[in-house]
């Protein structure tokens, strides 16, 4: 199962940042998503569990800060959430700390 | 991630470690400009029966890959050997397509000329294509060997609109949508069984992903009306893809134009890609990746009808941030231009585009 998260926000860590290969500065942050749904094939379904819908999950994340990059620091497009879909492997992890 | 990775990621909504880079084909003027080799990249898109070997796809896939890009398609459509001369210059393909040979308009293909299949008649007493013909898969299969992990390869399992109405001719289809709109469910019923029969090959071979080849728009809007593309050619996407998901393999659509009238039924149809997005033909990027973009990877939008062939290195890049910028927050995005990059397209503005993919397209991870 393959989980469709909204993103809610992006919150600075404290501390490592890094220099590609391009000389971009990236900095490392936090992402705060709430798991809002699956995908079956893209199709969007809300047939998820009580108890994964709504959960709140944060993911660390390199952020490239050149302006370049900003939109890495999306949230929103347009009047929607910018979803973020999670792999199968992270999903699998949500629902198995979910259900210990 | 690896080619196939990135890419799947993509086509699944997933944020891969880079914007993948792809395109359908790659003229050969652009390879020999860029890489030095004289590669037969025709292979890849003008699929005959004629003895194409191992060494030859080997040549195709390096190229590719000097090029940078992450993966390139493979049709399959036509067997050229089934061609009908009309005279020294026209012929008739398996669809019944009336090409010129002579008359070049920079692209890759011959120049399509008109139907050959004008009346019911003339459709059901042509001998159509076998979606049998064993030439297909030997040469996928061989492309698919040379690839290795290289490049990843997405093969064309048919095409239920375009070709057949080609045949036909635009003209004739749309009158026939109104006089003899069985004929023409006739017509994509067998085109959608072409289409099924040559995708599940391609997927036993394993094939992960298929593209199904169609031009369903011109630049103000689609062939069809939007009540007619439903009632004709809706149930036979709908069909194809069903097949192709409970067989586990994902669908990209190709349509030039301006598709976006249709977008609401691409998309109900469970089709999980869509590539062109013509900016020339009023395609906005933003505004499609706001609308659409939580539904269906999005793949394309690099204008090659003016911006490639006579823009600048620095245009080019532009356009490339830009376009990342609005379509690849989420994932879902796959850098490529609108059509195929053709003789028309500037060498260097092609070498940009996927320099400037590379430097400006990676997600959040370092």
């Amino acid at each position: 199962m393959r989980l469709v998260a909204e993103l809610l926000k992006i919150e600075e860590i404290n501390g490592e940042e890094k220099i590609d290969e391009y000389g971009f500065k990236w900095k490392k942050y936090k992402r705060i998503l709430k798991v809002v749904a699956r995908r079956e094939f893209n199709a969007i379904k809300d047939d998820i569990p009580e108890n994964v819908k709504g959960k709140v999950v944060e993911q660390e994340v390199w952020c490239c800060l050149e302006p370049e990059y900003s939109w890495h620091f999306t949230t929103k497009l347009g009047e929607r959430p910018l979803l973020i879909t999670l792999s199968e492997e992270e999903s699998e992890k949500i629902l198995r700390e979910i259900s210990s | 991630m690896n080619p196939r990775e990135r890419i799947l990621a993509a086509i699944e909504l997933r944020e891969p470690d880079r914007v993948p880079l792809f395109e359908l084909a790659v003229s050969e003027k652009i390879i020999k400009d860029l890489t030095g080799e004289e590669v037969p990249a025709h292979i890849l898109t003008e699929t005959t029966s004629e003895k194409v070997t191992l060494e030859d796809f080997v040549k195709v896939v390096k190229a590719h890959v000097k090029l940078g890009l992450d993966g390139i398609g493979f049709f399959a459509l036509t067997d050229a050997s089934k061609n009908i001369m009309l005279d020294e210059d026209r012929y008739v393909d398996e669809w019944g397509r009336i090409f010129s040979r002579k008359v070049r308009a920079g692209t890759m293909s011959d120049f399509y000329m008109g139907g050959y299949l004008t009346t019911p008649e003339k459709y059901y007493n042509f001998t159509r294509p076998d979606p049998y013909n064993p030439f297909r898969i030997e040469q996928y299969r061989k492309a698919v060997k040379a690839a290795g992990d290289s490049i990843y390869i997405i093969p064309t399992a048919g095409s239920i609109y375009e070709y057949t109405v080609r045949g036909i001719g635009d003209e004739n289809v749309c009158r026939y949508a109104y006089t003899n709109p069985s004929f023409l469910e006739d017509v994509f019923k067998f085109s959608t069984f072409y289409t099924i029969e040559v995708g599940k090959q391609f997927i036993e071979e394993g094939a992960e992903v298929l593209f199904i080849f169609e031009d369903y728009a011109y630049k103000h809007g689609p062939f069809l009306h939007p009540r007619l593309w439903r009632k004709l050619v809706f149930p036979r996407l709908k069909e194809a893809v069903d097949t192709f998901h409970k067989k586990g393999a994902l669908v990209l659509v190709h349509s030039d134009g301006n598709i976006l009238p249709l977008m609401n039924m691409i998309i109900e149809a469970g089709v999980d890609g869509i590539h062109s997005l013509e900016p020339a033909a009023g395609i906005d990027i933003k505004e499609v990746k706001e609308k659409y973009g939580d539904k269906i990877c999005l793949i394309g939008n690099i204008d090659v009808g003016n911006l490639l062939p006579y823009g600048s290195i620095n245009e080019v890049v532009a356009e490339v941030r830009r376009v990342i910028t609005v379509a690849a927050p989420g994932g879902g995005y796959i850098l490529s231009s609108c059509s195929t990059p053709t003789d028309m397209t500037k060498p260097e503005n092609f070498a940009a585009q996927v320099k400037a993919g590379k430097k400006y397209g990676k997600y959040t991870c370092f």
